[in-house]
C-alpha cells in the first residue's frame, strides 16, 4: 500500500513538472510575440513565430490554463493575462521570460539571448555572446550562444560573419540552427552555403519536420522578393534536390 | 543482450477510450500508470534501441506517462494509438535529452552501471548526455559495434556506410566515454587510495 502511495506521488510530481514545462513553453511563445510586437521589423524567425504561431499560441495557452484548472492547479497569472488580449496591454517580454524561468530554470537564458539578439541591443550583446562561445563549458547553452551570435550578426547585416557563425553553430547538430542557416543562405543567394545546410536534410523524421517548417517561410520570402523586384535566388538552388527537399522545391515552384 | 519484448498491442488499441475518458490529466494518469496497461515500457525499450539512445528507462517511462496523460485529453483516435504513443515517447526522449538534469529516476542507472566497472557515475552521466546529442549515425555505430558487438561488415551493409567510417565514428564515441567516465573514475580512485 505504501509502495502504491509512493508511486502515485512520483507520477503526480512528474505530471506537475510536465504541466509546468508546458506553461514555460507557452510563456516563451508569448514573450516572442510580445517582443516582436515591440521590435518591428523583427527578423524572419520571429516573424515566423508570429505567422504560424498566433492562433496556435492562443490555443496552447488556453489549453494550459484549462488543463491546469481541471487538475486543480493554477496556471501562471502572466499566461492568463495574455489570454485576455486584446483588451489588456501585453506584459513586457522580460516579465514573461522571468515567469518562464520560474518553471524551467535555465530555459530563460535561451530567451534572453534570442530577445537580445533581435532587439536594438543586439550589437552590444554580441560581445557578451562571443565571450560565452569561448568560455561556455556546457551544452546545450554553448550551442545557443553560437546560435544567438549568428542571429545577431545576421541582424547587423554582416552576412559573411553570420554565415560563418551559422557554420560553427550548425556543427551542434540542432535542426533549428540548420534551418535558420539555410534560410539566410537562400535569402542572400549563397549557393554554396545553401547546399551545405539545406542539402544535409536527410529525410529522417525530425529533419523532415524541419523542412516542412521552412517551406511557408521561404514561400513568403519569395513572394516579397517578387513584389520588391529583387533578384530571385533562382531555381538552380533547388535542382537535384535530396528527396527531403522535393516538397520545398514544389512549394516554391 | 536481452531481447526487446514483443508488443501485444491489440487490447491496448481497443481500450484507450476507457482510460482516456476524463478531462483531468491527473485522473487519466491514475488509470494508465499502475500496471502499465499502454505497455509503454516495452515501447520505450524498442524506441531507445532503434534510435541508439542511452536514457534511463525509468525516467523515460515516468515522463512519457505524464505526457500521455496530459495529451490524452485531446486525443480522438487519430493518428493510430501506436503512432500517437510513439510521438509521446519521442517527446519524452527529446525533453530528457534537452534537459537531462530534470530526470527524476530514483535508482540511477549510472550508479548501478558505473560503480562496479570502476567508472565515475557522474562522468558517465555527462558522457551519455553528450552521446545522446551526437548525430544518429555516430550513436548507431557505437551501439552496434561497441555495445552490441555486431560485425563491422554487417553494420556497414545495414547503414550503407563505409566500414572504415563507421569504425572511426564508433572510436570517437568510445573516446568520449573514456575521457569522461574512465578518466575521472581513475582520478577518483587515485584520490580515494592516495
Amino acid at each position: 500500500m505504501q509502495l502504491d502511495e509512493h508511486h502515485r506521488q512520483r507520477w503526480e510530481a512528474e505530471l506537475l513538472r510536465v504541466h509546468q514545462h508546458a506553461w514555460a513553453r507557452a510563456l516563451r511563445s508569448a514573450s516572442l510575440i510580445a517582443s516582436a510586437r515591440r521590435e518591428q521589423p523583427c527578423p524572419w524567425f520571429a516573424a515566423l513565430e508570429l505567422d504560424q504561431g498566433r492562433d496556435s499560441w492562443q490555443a496552447q495557452a488556453q489549453e494550459c490554463v484549462q488543463l491546469a484548472e481541471w487538475d486543480g492547479l493554477q496556471a501562471p497569472s502572466e499566461l492568463q493575462a495574455c489570454l485576455k488580449l486584446p483588451e489588456l496591454a501585453w506584459p513586457e517580454p522580460e516579465r514573461l521570460v522571468q515567469a518562464a524561468e520560474r518553471w524551467l530554470p535555465g530555459f530563460a537564458t535561451e530567451l534572453c539571448k534570442q530577445l537580445a539578439a533581435w532587439s536594438a541591443l543586439g550589437s552590444q550583446f554580441v560581445n557578451r555572446i562571443e565571450q560565452e562561445v569561448v568560455e561556455g563549458p556546457v551544452d546545450p547553452w554553448r550551442s545557443l550562444a553560437l546560435e544567438a551570435r549568428a542571429l545577431t550578426l545576421e541582424r547587423m547585416g554582416e552576412v559573411d560573419r553570420a554565415l560563418e557563425a551559422w557554420d560553427q553553430a550548425q556543427s551542434m547538430e540542432r535542426p533549428r540552427v540548420r534551418i535558420q542557416a539555410a534560410a539566410l543562405a537562400w535569402d542572400c543567394d549563397r549557393e554554396e552555403h545553401w547546399w551545405l545546410w539545406a542539402g544535409r536534410f536527410d529525410g529522417s523524421e525530425p529533419e523532415w519536420r524541419s523542412v516542412q517548417w521552412l517551406v511557408p517561410h521561404l514561400r513568403r520570402r519569395r513572394a516579397r522578393r517578387c513584389s520588391s523586384q529583387l533578384p530571385l535566388p533562382g531555381q538552380r538552388l533547388l535542382r537535384d534536390c535530396p528527396p527531403a527537399l522535393m516538397q520545398l522545391a514544389m512549394a516554391l515552384e | 543482450m536481452e531481447p526487446v519484448p514483443e508488443l501485444q498491442l491489440a487490447p491496448v488499441s481497443t481500450r484507450w477510450q476507457d482510460w482516456f475518458r476524463s478531462r483531468s490529466p491527473r485522473e487519466i494518469l491514475s488509470r494508465i500508470a499502475p500496471g502499465d496497461p499502454l505497455r509503454l515500457r516495452p515501447r520505450i525499450g524498442a524506441f531507445l534501441e532503434q534510435r541508439a539512445l542511452l536514457l534511463e528507462a525509468d525516467a523515460m517511462q515516468l515522463r512519457a506517462l505524464a505526457l500521455v496523460a496530459r495529451a490524452a485529453v485531446r486525443y480522438r483516435g487519430q493518428p493510430e494509438l501506436d503512432l500517437w504513443l510513439l510521438d509521446r515517447i519521442r517527446e519524452a526522449a527529446e525533453e530528457l535529452i534537452e534537459d537531462p538534469q530534470r530526470s527524476t529516476a530514483e535508482a540511477s542507472a549510472f550508479e548501478l552501471l558505473g560503480r562496479p566497472l570502476g567508472l565515475d557515475p557522474q562522468g558517465l552521466r555527462r558522457a551519455t548526455e553528450r552521446f545522446n546529442r551526437l548525430p544518429e549515425l555516430d550513436r548507431q555505430a557505437f551501439f552496434g559495434l561497441v555495445l552490441r558487438g555486431k560485425a563491422l561488415e554487417s553494420m556497414s551493409k545495414e547503414h550503407n556506410e563505409c566500414a572504415t567510417e563507421l569504425a572511426r565514428r564508433a572510436r570517437t564515441v568510445l573516446l568520449l566515454f573514456l575521457e569522461h567516465a574512465a578518466g575521472q573514475g581513475r582520478l577518483e580512485t587515485s584520490h580515494a587510495t592516495g
